[in-house]
């Protein structure tokens, strides 16, 4: 015959006071963890016959098994005086959960109504003190006892694991083996570093190509910080941003020689502003409507280093960097751009709206080639992968998704955060992605699985920005917790 | 809602589901997640309203979340969604219990709360109006310790009043609203909020209605069930979020705004929200929007409809609230016309809540705890 040792334990509520556990183990009450049996002990009235089975996971006295019945407390089989149904003081009918607990995992435990019986009534003893109760009391201890194994046994009711921690749990009622992961996720450990506080909210950060510069905006700051020397340069600086000033994001050129963005300047004027990273001479081009009208958003430059695209409330607007005029806009009507890419034969521009809507653009023709409704909000960003083939779009809408550059079409969701999706970029490789949301988080998917393989959490708000550094072994991000983040895989 | 044990939260959530689960005059209904959850919360009103007994007392182990949408269906039958809402239900002993153990779980959930709904017993203030012992115990116990959480959230407040059903025969909204003033807790709360400009109410709901039941010595409820419940009034506090959210980001924006202009601008007094807000960024909406946070960033003709709306200085508030009722409902109608999508349902939707919170201004303008 096996024996196990068993504690006997009671959830319930009086006339004055809520839901509560009243009766606990002694190295529960030990342990301040008795409110856990609250959580865990639940169901509806026991049908005859049956009791509960709960296994507990990760409390903090260890992993439990719970087996318990829920009755209708009574006069009758609490001893308390009346008749009938005890009610609380609102005229609700009153529960008893009520059983048994085992330290550990314990599945061949087999109980029997006449065991939970018998330690009922030792239960309502205690329950007879509780019931006049109108102060909060610590639950009372109940000692170890000896519990056999009968023959004749409750139907167990199994119900889910029960997570103390609120981890997920890794059962060992698993049948299936835990799949061996792939090379890749079996690297998927990474290790961050903050890189350093600014005095304001990180809105934009950018890598050049070679991996050896990166720059990052605040306010209206941009600064360039050389990875290797850790020289920092402040390419421009003209104060803090005002409430309802909008920030452009920083793009370098293919050749890491240049940067641009946007920025509004004296009387409230829009600009696109370009500078040579070495004589650190600067371009200013205007003709972006003033103020609201006309706030820049979304920057690009071909990959030839040789045309800026910059879009926002007004259209997209297209600048020649060699002569320092305006090139031309889009001639077909956009609405607010919030995303621009180009294709690496720098032919193609490809915008995202505040309609959630992504434009194929013929840069030569400046024509519309193809519009697709992509998203249900505002797209943020768009990255198209080094082989030119895949675009990825996130939004408001919390997805990132895949398309097919040739043909325009939708390949997949690629997955999600739980609020809007601020960044996106491929890796140098084009096999990996990386996001950054308003839920703080920075995330790395596998393109060809279509699998995320990271989460790294450090950031203490919206994640604005993200990038790799060229080798696909580094995530950048920059967030409105003022901070950078480097993310290295381990 | 937090609300303590018996207060009524699950039973009001009940009841709001069952009257919104149909568009009715309303002009909208909410669905939940998940067909097991409709069948609860189905299920909790059958026994709400035919059987002798009460739903028993959510217990310590439900921290149930109901996620509803509110959907609307147009004359020619399509239905679109317009926007959603999460509502936590819990145990009350879980706010009340001075032994209770941390649960950070459950604290970030408040802490992240859109708006919290104070949910006052009205059992227990018909008992502290009365200066019975039971009145006075609630209101130096289970009254200050939600009140404490609730001084803890920076988000919108409102206090709810259950079992309407029980006071309003006796004694008038403002009487209850004068008593509860003279607990310095609630004062102090109420005193803060108007300070910051954040919306604060104090709306009575009854989830069965006039004459369904009736309160016995012992203090439990006995149903007639000689009649069907009545819900009343248990749609407001939904229909007030959203507006009054606007409503306190805007406050917001304008004093950052005020913050950081060089010279500050003499705000005349009973400007109505609109001026104040011309007045501060004169751009226009678009500005405006960008700012509010991103589920906030409606299209133009709704936030105008929000803006326009919002909150009057108090001594025009109910003369204005008779009014804007015709406007309103016209308004309502325009809008299920022009429901074609989820854009277009969302405008309506919040036509519809602009209407029921001005006839909440209209029928009890005490409800507002601004104090003058």
């Amino acid at each position: 015959m096996t024996m196990f040792e068993a504690w006997s334990f009671l959830v319930s509520r009086n006339q004055f006071l809520d839901y509560r556990t009243v009766v606990a183990p002694n190295f529960m009450c030990e342990a301040g963890a008795t409110g856990l049996l609250a959580k865990a002990a639940e169901g509806d009235l026991s049908d005859p016959g049956i009791a509960y089975y709960r296994e507990v996971y990760g409390s903090k006295v260890g992993d439990l098994t719970l087996v318990f019945q829920v009755v209708e407390a009574t006069s009758e089989n609490t001893g308390i005086k009346g008749s009938g149904n005890l009610k609380d003081a609102f005229g609700r009918e009153i529960f008893l959960i009520e059983g048994i607990a085992l330290k550990g995992i314990v599945q061949n435990v087999f109980v029997s109504q006449a065991i939970l019986d018998k330690i009922h009534l030792e239960l309502a003893k205690h329950y007879q003190e509780f019931w006049s109760q109108a102060n909060s009391q610590p639950a009372t201890a109940s000692k170890l006892f000896a519990l056999s194994n009968e023959n004749v046994k409750l139907e167990y009711k199994v119900l889910k694991e029960y997570s103390a921690s609120g981890k997920a749990i890794v059962s060992s009622r698993m049948e299936t083996p835990i799949e061996t992961k792939n090379s890749t996720e079996q690297q998927c450990f990474w290790q961050s570093s903050p890189t350093g506080n600014c005095p304001s909210e990180v809105v934009s950060i950018a890598c050049s190509s070679d991996g050896s510069l990166i720059a990052f905006r605040y306010d209206r700051t941009v600064v360039i910080r050389n990875l290797h020397t850790q020289q920092t340069d402040k390419l421009y600086s003209e104060g803090k941003i005002s409430l309802g000033d909008s920030s452009a994001p920083l793009v370098f050129s293919n050749n890491g020689r240049l940067l641009a963005t946007g920025m509004i300047e004296f009387a409230d004027q829009n600009t696109v502003k370009v500078w040579n990273i070495n004589t650190k001479q600067e371009l200013s081009f205007h003709g972006h409507k003033p103020s609201i009208l006309g706030r820049i958003r979304a920057i690009a430059i071909t990959p030839n280093n040789e045309i800026v695209i910059s879009g926002g409330d007004d259209g997209i607007k297209i600048w020649d960097i060699k002569s320092g005029g305006e090139f031309g806009d889009f001639l077909e009507h956009s609405s607010s751009v919030k995303a621009i890419t180009v294709s690496k034969d720098g032919q193609t521009i490809i915008s995202g709206e505040v309609k959630g809507v992504i434009k194929f653009w013929d840069l030569r023709s400046k024509r519309l080639i193809q519009s697709v409704q992509a998203h249900s909000l505002p797209i943020n960003s768009i990255a198209i992968n080094p082989n030119g083939k895949l675009v990825a779009s996130c939004s408001d809408d919390c997805s990132i998704k895949l398309w097919d550059f040739k043909n325009r079409s939708e390949v997949c969701v690629l997955g999600q955060h739980s609020e809007p999706i601020n960044s996106v970029a491929f890796s140098s490789n084009g096999k990996l992605i990386v996001s950054g949301a308003d839920d703080h988080q920075v995330k790395v998917w596998e393109v060809l699985s279509k699998k995320c393989i990271a989460v790294l959490t450090g950031h203490s708000r919206a994640v604005t920005s993200v990038a790799f550094i060229p080798g696909e072994q580094t995530v950048l991000s920059g967030s409105r917790d003022c901070t950078m983040r480097l993310w290295y895989r381990a | 809602m937090l609300g303590p044990s018996g207060s009524g939260k699950t039973v009001f959530l009940a009841s709001m589901f069952k009257k919104l689960s149909t568009q009715g005059e309303l002009g909208f209904f909410l669905e939940v997640d998940g067909e097991e959850k409709r069948k609860r919360l189905v299920n909790l009103y059958k026994q709400i309203a035919v059987e002798e007994k009460w739903p028993i007392g959510t217990l310590r182990s439900e921290v149930s979340e109901w996620i509803f949408t509110c959907r609307v269906q147009t004359p020619n039958l399509p239905i679109y969604s317009a926007c959603q809402f999460e509502y936590l239900d819990y145990a009350g002993g879980r706010i009340t219990d001075e032994l209770e153990e941390e649960d950070r779980e459950f604290d970030d959930k408040i802490k992240h709360a859109d708006t919290l709904l104070g949910l006052l017993d009205g059992q227990r203030l018909r008992a502290l109006m009365r200066n019975e012992q039971l009145g006075l115990l609630w209101a130096i116990g289970d009254l200050p310790n939600m009140l404490t959480v609730m001084q803890r959230s920076v988000k919108p407040v409102h206090f709810v009043i259950s079992k309407w059903d029980v006071l309003e025969e006796e004694y008038s909204l403002k009487e209850i609203r004068d008593r509860l003033l003279q607990i310095d807790e609630f004062k102090n709360l109420v005193n803060l909020r108007n300070q910051a400009g954040s919306p604060i109410r104090l709306i009575p709901v009854s989830a069965v209605g006039k004459g369904f039941a009736t309160l016995q010595p012992d203090g439990s409820m006995v149903k007639s069930l000689a009649s069907l419940p009545h819900p009343f009034q248990v749609e407001v506090p939904l229909a007030c979020i959203l507006p009054d959210m606007i409503q306190v980001h805007l406050e917001e924006l304008i004093q950052k705004r005020q913050q950081e202009l060089s010279t500050p601008l003499e705000i005349k007094p009973n400007l109505s929200f609109w001026d104040r807000l011309g007045q501060v960024f004169g751009s226009g909406l678009r500005t405006i929007r960008e700012l509010l946070p991103r589920k906030y960033q409606f299209a133009d003709e709704l936030l105008e409809n929000l803006v326009k709306f919002a909150e009057e200085p108090a001594q025009q508030k109910q003369t204005s609230a008779v009014r804007r009722t015709e406007e309103l409902r016209q308004e309502q109608a325009a809008s299920l016309k022009a429901v074609e999508d989820e854009e277009t349902a969302l405008r309506h939707v919040v036509n519809c809540f602009l209407f029921i919170k001005n006839q909440l201004d209209s029928k009890f303008p005490e409800s507002n705890l601004k104090l003058l």
